[in-house]
């Protein structure tokens, strides 16, 4: 522990050092807690028993610490860490089987409070008006009773429920509205519901490709739709193919879908500067905003679970076995070279900067 | 290719083999009042196997569920969800399908996981349950890996007729009842048996603000042994077992839970013991088997659940010659149709053919061995050939040495092959061969046994997400499993005081080959151990389990010592002879888990009545 605090400071030291030359408007900004200016990853762990946990890494690398959640509050998150969601210095923890939320610092992960009454398979959590809106699948099982609950920031209690269609996933806030991409949790879904903040209702349903999931707001305002599609196997035999669909925020309509090449089916999406970057199992693919059509060869190979990308650097978790500690492969965004291997935990499946 | 004409030669090699030996006719008559194929195959056809006869050491202890009479009398690890939940074997390092569970001489491990949850057997429906280390395919079929379990009721055709009724409560408001009933004579026997259990299973997590919610469960069981025996060269036998539970599936420290699972299996065996002569026997059997589980996301609402179903028809004739005193044989013949169907794996059959020889000679007065081979012909996929030899040499009196080594083998499941999605219609069977050294003390008051073992498994099948992300079982994995085993056993008697000591000692060290990490959930060192005492009327125990760390993942479930004493009273007076016990299990009230973050009740109580009439 000791030979880790001396690392830590020389970390602050350095850092102190290095923003005073850098960036002089902020040379009095001091980290505000042990886990500024670093990534944060979100481990799922074992489905079984296990709890999810969180890793910490210095952006120069040069502190590494796990479960940090975990230690400094003497607690677990729960079963299957899904997302985390970020309002100003307050982290949302989503524990997905733990039907818990744990809230915290994010800048020191002190547990602030735990919402555990009225959730059901959360998943993913976005902000608006000051309330916080969770996707919930519900029961599995149960394609009925899907909702998005709305937290009462004040007091972190599930306020009211708005019942949407099966399987709601990701949850992006544009204004005082939210748009959800209704993956289908067990099912299948094909839609992306708009609800609004205010009124706690949903506004429209719009029908996208199949198996919508990652949602990200353009430059333009629009959102994306990353859509999955359906791959060919023995137990589906008809393809479906993937698609980017592109919603338009004013008429809340579709106004262009993208058809990715048979066999290609993103499992994430990131927009950063201008560019697109879509993942498969395999691959990262990178295109620009406004490209009209998609790439056909994978600007990075390498086993992706989770993505983000920041800074022209591109963050790819690999969840390898899925019973061993997982890795964070780091890449430069221009060139595709790999500049960084870390272990993380067990089943690594979100990327986020402190 | 050649594996086709290899079957031909096999089978007309068995139907040769089988010709000659029914020229060796003989007109004498056969008692066949002893004989019970099952045990047989046990007894007589394993030669350099050891096995530990359970219900002899639980004396008049009443037990909760079969893993609780396991984990505290043999080497199987328990992955026990909790109390009362899904309680899954690890015998030798081996995983939970590779320990298949016999009953009355039929494999009845799922046709769906490959698994037997010990907490879905009544532990009080057999008159003997003994457990045979060691790979057992030939005999037993597929997941007879790392040991088999043996379940069997007895047959006996003496006049007799008895109740028997016990009745417990203890901790948790758990309930048991059951009634058992014999009446025989020297034309027929009956036995019927009906059990229940209840519990509430809502324990307090020790050192936790937390309690086992949803942890309840009840189930059923109802049993009917019959038999007749028409005269000395025939008799018809009947076995019976349906077992019906109902189980909430208890939280984890880390997770809530709602979800319900109900499951019901019937096991129906018809059996025909026609003895051609006083050393040949043929027993034909014919057995229905079902099971059909439901599983219910949220037990609240019963109307949505994913359910799966099997149903097996079973064919054997079975073929035993006592050639001489010295020479055994045994040949079955057996077909077997499998159908299952259910919410995630459609509906699909697959057939099996086994052909099985087996050869037990005493060579000389001191050495002895057995020699198995086996050949199934499946609708799926080939099976491998199968084979097992051991060789058993006494030295004196008080020491025998024996070896075996083995070829065992399970077979993918409907799981395996048809889950929707992931299934992998193209897995091949899983193989296995084992080599192991078995040392027999025996003295005066006390035997000893000591088992050092090498198993080495390939194209272990796992599931593991493909290339779409889907979790898909292939077969990938090699593992390499040693280790000892140790048991001791001591009785004493001093005037009127009874002790008896029994020890089960193992250490196990199991890896998977390829990442050169050891297996998940294998404890390492594993030691129980049993001490009764009787005296008069009085009879107690002490039992203890001591299980050493178990690594599940990225995470270790700490090592533990657990331990149970009881003592029981008969009242010797009165003609039913009735029993009143006290049990207290976790005195010392330890804090442990046998599966990952499920918590173990802290000191808890029972009390027993047993009543004889």
């Amino acid at each position: 522990m000791n030979f880790k605090k001396t690392v830590f400071l020389a970390a602050i030291a350095g850092f102190l050092f290095a923003s005073c030359d850098n960036d002089n408007e902020n040379e009095l900004a001091l980290p505000r807690g042990n886990y500024d200016n670093g990534l944060v990853i979100a481990n799922e762990g074992a489905f079984s028993g296990g709890t999810g946990t969180v890793n910490f890494i210095s952006d120069d690398y040069t502190v590494t610490e796990e479960k940090i959640y975990n230690k400094v509050n003497n607690e677990n998150i729960g079963t299957i860490l899904q997302s985390i969601g970020f309002n100003n210095d307050d982290a949302y923890l989503i524990a997905n089987a733990g039907n818990k939320i744990a809230v915290a610092d994010r800048f020191s992960m002190k547990n602030i409070t735990v919402i555990t009454g009225d959730l059901k398979n959360p998943r993913y959590i976005a902000f608006a008006d000051g309330k916080g809106f969770v996707t919930n699948w519900g029961d599995g099982s149960d394609s009925t009773d899907d909702y998005v609950g709305v937290i009462d920031l004040e007091t972190n209690l599930i306020v009211s429920k708005i019942l949407v269609a099966e399987g709601p996933e990701h949850i992006i806030a544009n204004g005082d509205f939210l748009y959800v991409s209704h993956k289908g949790g067990f099912g299948s879904g094909n839609t992306v519901s708009v609800l609004n903040a205010t009124t706690n209702t949903v506004v429209t349903s719009i029908s996208v490709g199949d198996i919508p999931d990652e949602l990200v707001l353009d430059t333009s305002g629009n959102i994306l739709v990353s859509c999955e599609g359906k791959a060919e196997t023995s137990w589906n035999p008809s393809e479906v193919l993937g698609s980017l669909v592109t919603i338009n925020t004013t008429t809340n309509e579709v106004s262009a879908t993208l058809n990715f090449a048979s066999g290609f089916h993103p499992n994430g999406m990131v927009l950063s500067e201008g560019n697109i970057y879509l993942s498969t199992s395999s691959s990262v693919y990178k295109m620009a905003e406004s490209a009209t059509s998609i790439p056909t060869s994978a600007f990075i190979n390498t086993a992706v679970y989770g993505i983000s990308v920041k800074e022209n650097k591109v963050y790819v978790t690999d969840a390898k076995n899925y019973q061993d500690n997982g890795s964070l492969k780091i890449f430069d965004a221009s060139t595709s070279t790999e500049l960084q291997d870390f272990t993380v935990g067990l089943i690594p499946g979100k990327i986020y900067f402190n | 290719m050649d594996m086709g004409l290899n079957k031909i030669l096999f089978f007309a090699f068995c139907s040769i083999f089988a010709s000659n030996l029914h020229s060796q006719k003989d007109t004498l008559v056969v008692n066949l009042k002893a004989f019970s194929l099952s045990f047989s195959k046990v007894n007589d056809f394993s030669k350099g196997y050891s096995s530990i006869l359970i219900t002899d050491s639980l004396g008049t202890r009443n037990i909760r569920s079969l893993t609780d009479v396991l984990k505290f009398n043999s080497f199987i690890y328990f992955k026990e969800n909790g109390l009362g939940m899904v309680s899954s074997p690890s015998f030798r390092g081996t995983s939970a399908a590779h320990t298949a569970v016999i009953w009355n001489g039929i494999n009845i491990n799922s046709q769906l996981n490959g698994q037997v949850d010990f907490n879905a057997i009544s532990s009080n429906s057999y008159d003997k349950i003994t457990v045979r280390s060691g790979g057992g395919s030939v005999l037993f079929g597929s997941g007879a890996i790392g040991g088999t379990v043996h379940l069997d009721n007895l047959i006996n055709f003496s006049k007799e007729e008895k109740h028997k009724v016990l009745a417990n409560y203890g901790s948790f408001n758990t309930q048991h009842i059951s009634y058992d009933y014999v009446k025989s004579n020297n034309k027929s026997f009956l036995n019927i048996g009906l059990g229940y259990n209840k519990s509430d299973n809502d324990f307090s997590y020790l050192d936790s603000n937390l309690t086992n919610e949803n942890g309840s469960y009840l189930n059923y069981n109802f049993d009917v042994n019959y038999g007749y025996k028409l005269n000395e060269n025939h008799q018809f036998k009947i076995y019976s077992s349906t077992f019906f539970g109902d189980r909430n599936l208890s939280r984890t420290l880390n997770a809530p839970s709602n979800d319900g699972y109900e499951d019901i299996n019937s096991k129906n065996l018809l059996e025909w013991n026609f003895a051609l002569s006083s050393k040949e026997v043929i027993t034909s059997r014919i057995s229905y088997i079902f099971e059909k589980f439901k599983y219910f996301d949220n037990n609240q609402n019963k109307s949505i659940f994913s359910d799966g179903n099997t149903q097996r028809k079973i064919g054997q004739i079975d073929y035993n010659n006592s050639i001489s005193r010295k020479l055994k044989l045994n040949a079955i013949l057996g077909f077997e149709s499998i159908d299952a169907w259910g919410s995630s794996f459609g509906s699909n059959t697959r057939n099996i053919f086994s052909n099985i020889l087996s050869l037990n000679h005493q060579l000389t007065k001191k050495l002895s061995y057995g020699v198995q081979i086996r050949q199934d012909i499946q609708s799926d996929f080939e099976s491998p050939f199968l084979y097992s030899l051991g060789i058993e040499q006494q030295f004196n009196q008080n020491y025998t040495l024996s070896i075996n080594t083995s070829k065992n083998f399970r077979i993918p499941t409907f799981n395996d092959l048809y889950w929707e999605p992931g299934g992998n219609i193209n897995l091949r069977p899983e193989e296995s061969y084992q080599f192991e050294i078995g040392n027999a003390i025996s003295l005066k008051n006390i035997s000893l046994q000591i088992n050092g073992f090498y198993i080495r498994s390939s194209d272990l099948i796992q599931w593991i997400p493909n290339p779409s992300g889907i979790w898909s079982p292939k077969n990938t994995n090699e593992t390499r499993n040693l280790g000892i085993e140790f048991s001791v056993n001591y009785k004493t008697s001093i005037k009127d005081h009874f002790i008896g000591i029994n020890a089960n000692y193992s250490y196990t060290d199991a890896k998977d080959l390829e990442t050169k990490q050891q297996l998940i959930s294998v404890p390492k060192n594993r030691l129980n151990g049993l001490v009764n005492y009787q005296h008069k009327n009085w009879s107690a125990f002490y039992q203890l389990l001591f299980n050493d760390d178990v690594q599940f993942l990225v995470d270790t479930i700490p090592a533990f010592q657990v331990s149970n004493i009881g003592v029981t009273y008969e009242l010797s007076t009165l003609k039913s002879k009735p029993n009143i016990g006290f049990v207290i299990n976790n005195i010392y009230n330890t804090k442990y888990q046998n599966t990952l973050n499920r918590p173990m009740p802290g000191i808890n109580f029972q009390i027993t009545t047993t009543i004889n009439f």
